[in-house]
């Protein structure tokens, strides 16, 4: 039988008698040794006698006890070490030898044998930055984020209890969950979570000593939404590792346009923020970017450019109305665009032509030159909608700037023409570039008083600006009620790909269909409405007749036609959402698609096809999807590669087009990962030294070094007992202890 | 006075060159003023009214009919014209219910009423009466002095006095609707100041400042009309510094 390996010793009392007999015993064998002694005060030489007796009273104590040295065997309950390993993707860096960091980081795990040593004391428990060491450490790192005080907390609580001896954070430091102030401190917060912990938290700084250069656009800060003509602010924090004085162009480019760039300065390794102020000039969903150059050596290229996404939403319709005289028709449209809250107008009416003779000199006129200059160059593309209403250009000189009205159409401006005796055929436009976006034709007409009755075409049955009464057959009613009109510019017809929304019941054109009263025409990106009268003031102030229903008509027919005009996405049938505009590579992406009725209610059962296109290189895909009772359908993307994205939605209803709307969204890399992906050793030093741990390099890591907690709790198994007195012996002692006393006392006659 | 001289020398001088020139052609329109017909003398001014327009037509872009229509406040043609001129110089009887409805809807609607007291008498029995039933055309707009500063005085010409046969009272009353003058009242004959005769002569001399104060009376006609067509176009901040720099 193999004799156990004692690994503990304690001194121990075999004695039979109950403590509190012992204790009894003891204090009277202390007593009387004392009394005794007290009586030796006034001997000679009393010290032998004290020697003597004392020596006696503690083998009588010794047999009272009956000391012994107990032999244990003892084994330790472990305490947890929790091991935390980063297998984030900046791990997957390479170092100035080849090797990732993660190879090191792995090289060491084996240098020490999985921490072995550690082992023998405390229970290893493993942990990645996102929680327990699943895959184990073969897998390559590719996580997403490093939030390293989270990683702590998350090993602390999965232990269920059970006691801490120490935490090893093996990390290259490179955390992007903002623990440190702007002055590289350690935050407060992060400071009481790390107290928090309940153990010594120990680090090794992997790549530590590694040379690193990178230049990264670490933030991007920009609203996802802005007012078009509005300033926006966009924030781009630029950081330099490794590339110290260094002045780098930053630019920013929308759906791969150049807007803006900056020189930007780098005079250390803090980041420095650009700010680019700019006036999106156009509604709808777009793609920015901001982009550095990518320099030699750098470690990242990926973190060089940030793509983001922004709605550029309209806060009011801005409209320019040139009037070429005051009219009732102008006075009634202006009160309705300056009583329409979402509208911000801008009137320029022709009070006095070149031909009147006010009879005053100028200075007792209230009246202000035509700024046409401004108007129709640099302030063009400040408006939404221009209306031209009963406008003859020829006297002011605008030939030059007819064109520029022209471009700005075709690039997404709304214009109107408003008749009158001044319009269409009268007012020359005719071989100018304004016969370009004028729904009707301008070659002959003339402009003709007499009685108007408006009739909806089949297109304007389906029109959104002719649609007055939200619903098809009370609209069609309510147009045959409406007071009729007095006056009419007769044209020679609806110019090419123009499309007739009104017409008047009995009235033929010069081309001999009916003549038209409201006619639409897209024009590159912009839109153009005709209408071939300015008496539709009556609606508005015959209103009284009617109970205000065309008075109602009227306002709606304006609103109608300044939100067709300027495509406002809030007014479109088919709206399309994405659940955000911001998604990281491998999340899924829910795409909402709405579609509306004519009437703006659910449209069940509308066939949807979304075309989903990189807005760089890269090949489309094409889903088709059906609207559910909702009028809604929902897509989800999966596995989308990094990049910009728009998704288009093109619905029909029963074979007929609904029309179409857009989004676009945005993949990102794991660009938080490696947006500051440089070795911070500093930062582990700092969480080591707050939590009472030790930080280590990969080269001078020990792991007997590492401060834990021993365990608390200690088992016994076996045990042996040595007796160290035997009362036998002590007997005999104490005899020749009183014995030898009795002698000496006898000889200096103290008997 | 030296202004007044001036400004009387240049009327005359511009008039007279106006005066050898033919008006030019206009396309029909469908602005005319529009009188209101009642029981007491309506149409006595109305000359005065047709040659504002002539006036508006020669010196403004305005195209305006030169005949003035008769109106009657009980009709629905009443809102064939937005703008309505109610003169007379003896009491009004007290309005049926359905032209107060109707006036107040034409109103309320965007139209402008134009009161002119061809009696000179701020107190006077027609002012009085019409002052009663304007408080039952509208009951929540009270009746009161147009400010020096509203935009009525600077819709075309720039305008700091008062025209009109008498100088009765050296400001016009009004009444708003949300912030836009709905009715405006003068006592001081504003149509007398421009009535001619069938033969070209002005029907009745003007007060103190003669011919001055005729082109004054026109010129703060041409401002109400531009008013009742353009509302406050003249506030506008584009027009603001010119004004200002004018006014000096």
């Amino acid at each position: 039988m193999n004799q156990p390996v004692y690994n503990d010793w304690a001194l121990v009392s075999l004695s039979p008698w109950p403590t509190a007999w012992l204790i009894a015993g003891s204090l009277a064998l202390f007593a009387a040794a004392t009394l005794v002694l007290w009586s030796y005060r006034r001997a000679r030489r009393p010290w032998l006698l004290v020697v003597l007796r004392a020596a006696a009273a503690l083998v009588v104590l010794g047999m009272l006890l009956e000391p012994a040295i107990q032999l244990r065997l003892v084994r330790r309950v472990k305490n947890r070490l929790a091991v935390v390993v980063d297998r984030s993707a900046s791990m997957a860096l390479a170092t100035s030898d080849g090797r990732t960091r993660f190879a090191h980081l792995q090289a060491l795990l084996e240098r020490h044998a999985l921490l072995a040593e550690l082992a023998v004391d405390h229970e290893l428990d493993w942990f990645d930055l996102d929680g327990p060491l699943g895959g184990g450490l073969a897998d390559p790192p590719r996580g997403p984020t490093s939030d390293l005080l989270a990683a702590l907390e998350r090993a602390r609580d999965a232990g269920a209890g059970r006691p801490l001896a120490a935490y090893l954070l093996l990390s290259d430091g490179a955390d992007n969950a903002e623990l440190e102030t702007a002055g590289g401190a350690l935050s407060a917060n992060a400071a009481t979570r790390l107290r928090q912990l309940g153990a010594p938290v120990n680090t090794v700084a992997v790549a530590g000593g590694d040379p690193f250069r990178d230049l990264a656009i670490v933030t991007v800060l920009a609203d996802e939404f802005a007012f078009v003509h509005n300033s926006v602010t966009i924030d781009v924090s630029v950081q330099a590792t490794g590339f110290a004085g260094l002045t780098v162009p930053l630019t920013l480019r929308r759906e791969g346009e150049v807007l803006a760039t900056q020189e930007v300065f780098l005079a250390d390794e803090r980041p420095v923020i650009a700010h680019f102020t700019f006036k999106p000039a156009e509604i709808g969903s777009f793609v920015y970017a901001a982009e550095l150059p990518t320099l030699a050596g750098e470690a990242i290229s990926l973190n060089n450019a940030r793509a983001f996404a922004i709605q550029v939403v309209r806060d009011k319709i801005r409209v320019l109305q040139v009037a070429g005289r005051p009219s009732w028709d102008v006075r009634f449209l202006r009160q309705h665009l300056k009583e329409n809250p979402n509208v911000d107008l801008i009137s320029f009416f022709i009070l006095r032509s070149p031909t009147d003779s006010p009879i005053a000199p100028e200075s007792e006129l209230a009246l202000i030159p035509f700024p046409v200059d401004e108007l129709f160059t640099t302030e063009l593309k400040s408006f939404d909608v221009v209306i031209f209403q009963n406008f003859d250009h020829r006297p002011y000189f605008m030939a030059q700037y007819l064109p520029n009205i022209r471009d700005a159409v075709h690039g997404g401006l709304g214009f109107v023409m408003v008749g009158g005796d001044q319009s269409f055929a009268n007012a020359g436009y005719l071989n100018t570039p304004i016969e370009e976006i004028v729904p009707l034709r301008l070659d002959g007409g003339d402009w003709t008083p007499g009685p108007v009755a408006p009739m909806l075409t089949d297109a304007g049955r389906r029109h959104p600006i002719t649609d007055l009464a939200r619903g098809a057959g009370t609209n069609e009613r309510l147009w045959q009620r409406l007071p009729g009109w007095t006056a009419l510019n007769r044209t020679t017809g609806l110019a090419t790909n123009a499309t007739a929304l009104v017409v008047d019941r009995e009235q033929r054109g010069l081309d001999s269909q009916p003549a038209p009263l409201v006619a639409t025409l897209d024009v590159g990106q912009g839109r153009a409405l005709a209408i071939a009268s300015d008496a539709i003031w009556r609606w508005r102030f015959a209103a009284q007749r009617d109970g205000g229903a065309a008075e109602r008509a009227y306002h709606r027919f304006w609103s109608n036609a300044l939100h067709w005009l300027v495509r406002d996405p809030e007014h479109s049938r088919v709206r399309v959402v994405p659940d955000k505009r911001r998604f990281v590579e491998e999340e899924e992406i829910d795409v909402n698609v709405t579609v509306l009725s004519r009437d703006y209610q659910p449209l069940p059962a509308a066939a949807l096809r979304l075309t989903l296109a990189p807005t760089g290189a890269g090949a489309k895909r094409t889903d088709d999807l059906v609207t559910g009772e909702t009028g809604t359908a929902r897509l989800r993307y999966r596995d989308l590669p990094s990049g910009a994205y728009r998704v288009t939605a093109q619905a029909t209803s029963g074979g007929v087009a609904v029309g179409t709307g857009a989004a676009v969204f945005v993949v990102e890399p794991r660009s938080a990962e490696l947006d500051r992906a440089a070795p911070r050793p500093a930062l582990l030093a700092a969480l080591a030294a707050k939590a009472d741990g030790r930080a280590f390099s990969t080269d001078d890591f020990r792991p007997t070094a590492v401060r834990r907690i021993d365990p608390e709790v200690v088992e016994i198994d076996q045990r042996r007992n040595l007796e160290l007195w035997d009362n036998a012996w002590a007997m005999v002692a104490v005899l020749l202890l009183l014995a030898a006393d009795w002698a000496y006392r006898r000889r200096r006659g103290y008997l | 006075m030296r202004h007044l001289a001036l400004v009387t020398c240049l009327v005359e001088l511009t008039a007279a060159v106006a005066a050898a020139q033919p008006l030019p052609e206009q396309a029909p329109t469908d602005f005319r003023f529009a009188l209101v017909r009642w029981a007491g003398d309506f149409d006595s001014r109305a000359s005065g009214w047709s040659r504002l327009a002539w006036e508006l037509r020669r010196r403004t872009t305005i195209a305006v009919d030169l005949e003035v229509a008769p109106v009657e406040l009980g009709s629905p043609a009443l809102f064939e014209h937005p703008l309505l001129v109610w003169q007379g110089d003896t009491a009004i009887p007290s309005l049926a219910e359905e032209a107060v409805l109707r006036l107040r809807q034409h109103l309320t609607a965007g139209g402008t009423l134009l009161i002119d007291a061809a009696d000179g008498l701020p107190d006077g029995p027609f002012l009085r009466s019409a002052r009663r039933e304007l408080a039952r055309v509208l009951p929540d707009a009270p009746l009161g002095r147009v400010p020096a500063e509203h935009v009525i005085y600077k819709s075309f010409f720039l305008v700091d006095r008062h025209g009109g046969r008498v100088l009765a009272q050296p400001f016009l009353e009004g009444m708003f609707v949300e912030q836009r003058l709905a009715v405006i009242l003068s006592a001081n004959d504003l149509g007398g100041a421009m009535a001619r005769d069938p033969f070209g002569q002005w029907l009745y001399d003007v007060g103190p400042g003669g011919e001055a104060v005729r082109e004054m009376s026109f010129r703060l006609g041409i401002n109400l009309v531009m008013y009742a067509l353009c509302l406050d176009y003249k506030d506008d901040q584009v027009h603001i510094p010119f004004i200002l720099r004018r006014r000096r």
